[in-house]
């Protein structure tokens, strides 16, 4: 009696299994494991807190927004099913699923499902003074939101923006989720532990830094067809080229330019392509008096080849830019040509800003005081080439008189230096941008201070003008001439040497099929990619 | 002794001569060698420079070589600018619209006009009369373009059949200015009207700018061009060419504070293409009139059919194909793809039924030439002919999961599907062909590929990569800033992004 109760029990808790299981019903099988390679480690794992691209990939397996955008640019519902707008374009009504579950933390057994009092606990955290997010900014035109019943939410906009509705692809959070219901800061256990809707949920972070998510059986578009995804680390690019190589990941983000070939002429890979909208710089810090100087930082950028090093370091698989966008936005003006290669042009306007090498030495003074720069550089990501370019920056600057100090610093201790204390001169990074090109947190004189992005303290009244008035437009056309004054205007005053957009592929493993990739949050679709029964590990 | 020394020096002489002589040869070989590079590359304007300099340097019977590569020059190049004008129809008309829609801020005075020009060129007669109308109608436009538009606006008329309108709008052009001369004259050419009057008006037109010391629009440039090529005045076409500036708007509207709108003149690239295929044609009939022709007879005739089918000469182009069936001892592929183009003319001249018979018995006796296939299919997809049967083929291809027989149909398979609005399958056919490594490098990919490609991606929504392959394109071919300054336009309007932007 007691085996049949049993066996009952097994059989009935397997049948429940599958009928609360959400198969997507496309007839792709499920199972199989993705390893994919990561440049380092994010900080965090939330939505609110993350401010680096390794997060925005996490994060786009873990969170869902109230509406989504499809492959075909369209707005899609999401966690809001429907939604109305109000006639001026102020009022926005989102009314939410009712099956969507939030992830169950181990030891968990208690169901809960999405509220409208999660959405406005996601905002209220987000707009709080002490949580340290890049999106305030960006949601500063909500004037409030309001709960209408359990599963309706009201915003309110302070005015109508352009594509307002595309804005509403923020991650929601659980109520339930930050020990910390006012703000969320970095001590918060939850954005170590996240919990979402997505289609992954955080099974653990190993001891070597590996992210294991698994597929979440009850997610509401259907579960994701492949049952594990690894982000794996690596402090090296070419470790991870060889990784993919020696099949120990199955994937790539981003290949380095250089090993586009050797991985094209590979039958077991596919590149695909996708335009991530990112360009490198070297970014200066204005709060040093001699980089202060417009005419320091237009020498700087009139000093250094960067065609050579596009060249000679990337194999030429990219585009020199002139300014803050890059070429495959619709923000970049055309007109504005990258300056060349002129370092006697340099070391005139060094000598127009009072530069002079007055003892022979090699190295320019001011005030008698030597032109000596610390340029901190992050360790991962293309750290080969990133360090020939860094060295070659070096040395380029040395030929017209500035000593530049090299500091390669781990990932998360440079941008403590860089955000948080503003401890640097120079540094070398990239940034990455969605469809909207959005530089107003880059350039903008209100985003100085710390964790913010303005951290080389750039401020000038008709850039600060000219942003204001792009996100008060509505004209799409208007907006477009103003980012393209913006350019101009910071072509023109060099707050960073902008070097180059490179060629952008992802390089995966040809088992994994259906690959759809997003420009920016490059996640967005992978809970349709399956790899076939007869590959699956 | 003397008669030695005058040997001797007699000998020197002519081994200088022959040294020089040699030198020359090998210098003008040099030149035409550089030339092929820029082919290889596919540098085709840098190509016609380096040869146009290299001719005039020459005698009659060194011409026959240079005249040949010229012509393949031009052909690619016309080639090229017409896949750039679809491309530019395509990308215009989403912009206007967009730029049409707004609803807060102002709009341009000159959208009627540039949306009335759009209709003409898409062979939208009656829409282009309303809005080109509209455009006369108004107040705050400047003079010399509201003459424009109204013989654009007679044109109109004319090309839906009510000519003594067109000829009453004409007569009602107020303006003896230069541009406007030059305007109604290249109006009448375009119209194929009034040819030896257009030539006048062009004459006028460059005598006045003459006297009055004027600096001449660029845009007058490209239409007097036109109206030389309608002329068949070759040299005097070919002469001018290089004034024409390509990349500047047409109009630069300074609508409001910030707010500044670029518009192209959608003739231009159309217009261009039709002179480089008729230049190609001049430079090939300049060959079959010298000595030492002999060799290059059967290719020009091939290269002569496509140049007649482009400029919509499909009588000549079937004679000329019948004489290249007839006498021709190239290989058999040339055959094969002159049969196609022979059905193109037959479908271009309404003869669908003789054009389909053409092609199913060349499919059917071809089935395991690639190449062929692949330009049928090429025919297919630019006529939006029913592709299935063939398509039926490649599927079994496909089935048997053999990517080597694939490979020569990605280009041609990635247009087809392109043409039945496929667009998914066109960019994952098309990828396939790209150079990778190289990705929007002209050196390593058509430029014709590259556009079609960025077409398919414009078409999904992918506009960053269409702008990425014209960034890289118009190093080379600065003409594509009309298309990027459009794509610009619909991809700010479309744009989903909500603020994002991370550090890497």
């Amino acid at each position: 009696m007691k085996k049949i109760f049993i066996i009952s029990f097994i059989l009935f808790f397997a049948v429940s299994s599958n009928t609360f299981s959400k198969d997507k019903g496309d007839g792709r099988p499920n199972g199989g494991a993705l390893s994919y390679g990561e440049f380092g480690r994010p900080a965090t794992l939330d939505p609110i807190t993350s401010n680096e691209m390794i997060a925005v990939r996490i994060v786009e397996l873990i969170f869902n927004g109230l509406v989504g955008i499809n492959e075909k640019q369209e707005v899609v519902p999401e966690l809001a099913d429907k939604w109305e707008i109000s006639p001026d374009n102020r009022t926005f009504t989102f009314h939410l699923r009712k099956d969507v579950l939030w992830h169950k933390p181990q030891g968990t057994a208690e169901d809960r499902y999405l509220s409208a009092d999660d959405v406005i606990f996601t905002y209220n955290i987000m707009s709080h003074p002490k949580t340290i997010t890049p999106l305030k900014l960006r949601y500063e035109f909500i004037q409030e939101v309001k709960k209408v019943d359990s599963d309706t939410v009201q915003f309110t906009l302070k005015r109508p923006i352009l594509n307002a509705l595309a804005k509403f692809t923020f991650k929601i959070i659980p109520k339930h989720g930050p020990r910390n219901q006012e703000f969320l800061t970095r001590d918060d256990p939850f954005v170590q532990n996240p919990i979402g809707t997505g289609p992954y949920y955080l099974k653990t972070v190993t001891s070597d830094g590996e992210i294991v998510l698994l597929s979440n059986e009850n997610y509401f578009k259907g579960r994701p067809h492949i049952d594990k995804l690894i982000a794996k680390p690596f402090a090296d690019q070419n470790i991870m080229t060889q990784a993919l190589m020696f099949n120990a990941i199955d994937m790539m983000v981003l290949v380095n330019p250089r090993n586009i070939p050797e991985i094209e002429g590979d039958k077991r890979f596919i590149l695909y392509p996708y335009n991530a909208l990112s360009y490198s710089f070297f970014g200066y810090n204005l709060k040093n008096p001699f980089l202060a100087d417009k005419k320091v930082r237009k020498a700087f950028t009139y000093a250094i080849n960067r065609q050579e090093m596009l060249e000679s370091f990337f194999n030429g698989r990219g585009t020199i830019i002139s300014g803050p966008f890059a070429p495959g936005s619709w923000a970049y003006n055309l007109d504005i040509k990258p300056l060349p290669y002129d370092p006697a042009k340099a070391k005139e306007l060094l000598s127009e800003a009072g530069f002079k090498d007055t003892n022979g030495d090699g190295i320019v003074e001011k005030d008698g005081k030597p032109f000596t720069a610390v340029l901190k550089v992050p360790i991962e990501k293309e750290s080969e080439a990133v360090k020939r370019v860094v060295l070659a920056f070096q040395n380029y600057l040395k030929n017209v008189g500035v000593d530049v100090k090299v500091e390669f610093r781990e990932w998360q201790a440079w941008k403590e230096d860089v955000f948080a204390e503003n401890n640097f001169d120079i540094i070398f990074a990239s940034w990455v941008f969605d469809d909207s090109a959005d530089i107003s947190s880059l350039f903008h004189s209100g985003e100085i201070g710390q964790w913010k992005n303005n951290f080389g303290g750039y401020s000038n009244p008709d850039v600060d003008a000219l942003i204001a008035e792009s996100k008060l437009t509505l004209d799409f056309e208007k907006r477009r001439t103003i980012n393209q004054k913006l350019h101009s205007i910071i072509a023109d005053e060099n707050p960073y040497t902008f070097l180059w957009t490179l060629t952008n592929y992802a390089g995966v493993q040809k088992k994994v099929r259906k690959v759809e990739i997003h420009p920016y949050k490059f996640f967005s679709f992978a809970d349709e990619w399956f790899i076939p029964e007869a590959e699956q590990k | 002794m003397k008669a030695d020394k005058k040997i001797i020096t007699a000998f020197v002489i002519l081994a200088f001569i022959l040294l020089v002589l040699n030198i020359v040869s090998h210098a003008a070989e040099e030149s035409l060698k550089k030339a092929m590079e820029k082919y290889e590359t596919h540098r085709y304007s840098e190509g016609i420079a380096l040869l146009r300099k290299e001719i005039d340097g020459r005698q009659k019977d060194e011409l026959v070589l240079p005249y040949f590569i010229l012509g393949r020059f031009y052909l690619k190049e016309a080639e090229l600018y017409r896949t750039m004008y679809e491309t530019s129809l395509m990308t215009t008309n989403d912009y206007l619209i967009k730029l049409n829609s707004v609803r807060t801020g102002k709009k341009s005075k000159y959208l009627p006009y540039f949306m009335g020009l759009l209709y003409l060129e898409t062979g939208q007669a009656k829409k282009a009369a309303a809005t080109l109308q509209q455009f006369v109608n108004s107040n705050s436009v400047d003079t010399v373009l509201k003459e424009k538009a109204r013989l654009k606006l007679g044109a109109a008329y004319y090309i839906s059949g009510d000519r003594k309108k067109a000829e009453d709008i004409w007569a009602q052009v107020a303006s003896a200015g230069e541009d406007v001369i030059a305007e109604k004259g290249y109006v009448y050419a375009r119209l194929n009207i009034k040819l030896k009057d257009a030539f006048e008006m062009a004459q006028i037109s460059i005598n006045l700018s003459q006297k009055n010391g004027s600096k001449n629009h660029f845009k007058k440039y490209r239409e007097i061009v036109f109206i030389y090529y309608k002329n068949d005045m070759s040299d005097a076409a070919l002469g001018l060419m290089d004034k024409i500036s390509l990349n500047e708007p047409e109009v630069l509207d300074n609508v409001e504070k910030n707010k500044a709108v670029r518009f192209y003149d959608p003739a231009l690239l159309n217009d261009m293409s039709r002179i480089y295929y008729y230049a190609a044609g001049k430079y090939f009939n300049k060959v079959m009139s010298l000595r030492g022709r002999e060799k290059y007879e059967d290719l020009i005739r091939f290269y002569l059919s496509e140049v007649n089918y482009r400029l919509n000469r499909y009588d000549d182009a079937i004679n000329e194909i019948n004489g290249f069936l007839k006498y021709s001892k190239l290989d058999v592929k040339y055959n094969k793809k002159i049969n196609i183009l022979l059905g193109a003319c037959y479908y271009k001249k309404g003869d669908k039924k003789q054009a389909v018979e053409i092609w199913d018995d060349l499919l059917n006796k071809n089935l395991e030439d690639d190449s062929a296939i692949s330009a049928l299919m090429d025919a297919y997809a630019e006529l939006n002919v029913d592709a299935t049967a063939v398509l039926k083929r490649i599927e079994i291809q496909t089935a048997s999961k053999d990517e080597k027989k694939l490979k020569p149909f990605y280009n041609s398979l990635g247009m087809l599907y392109y043409s039945r609005k496929d667009y998914e399958k066109s960019v994952q056919a098309l990828e396939l062909v790209r150079d990778k490594a190289n990705k929007n490098k002209i050196e390593a990919n058509d430029p014709v590929f590259l556009i079609r490609l960025a077409n398919s991606y414009y078409r999904i929504k992918k506009y960053s990569e269409a702008l990425e392959i014209f960034f890289e394109l118009g190093k080379a071919y600065p003409v594509v800033r009309q298309i990027q300054d459009t794509i610009q336009g619909v991809y700010s309007a479309d744009e989903k992004g909500s603020g994002d932007v991370r550090i890497y």
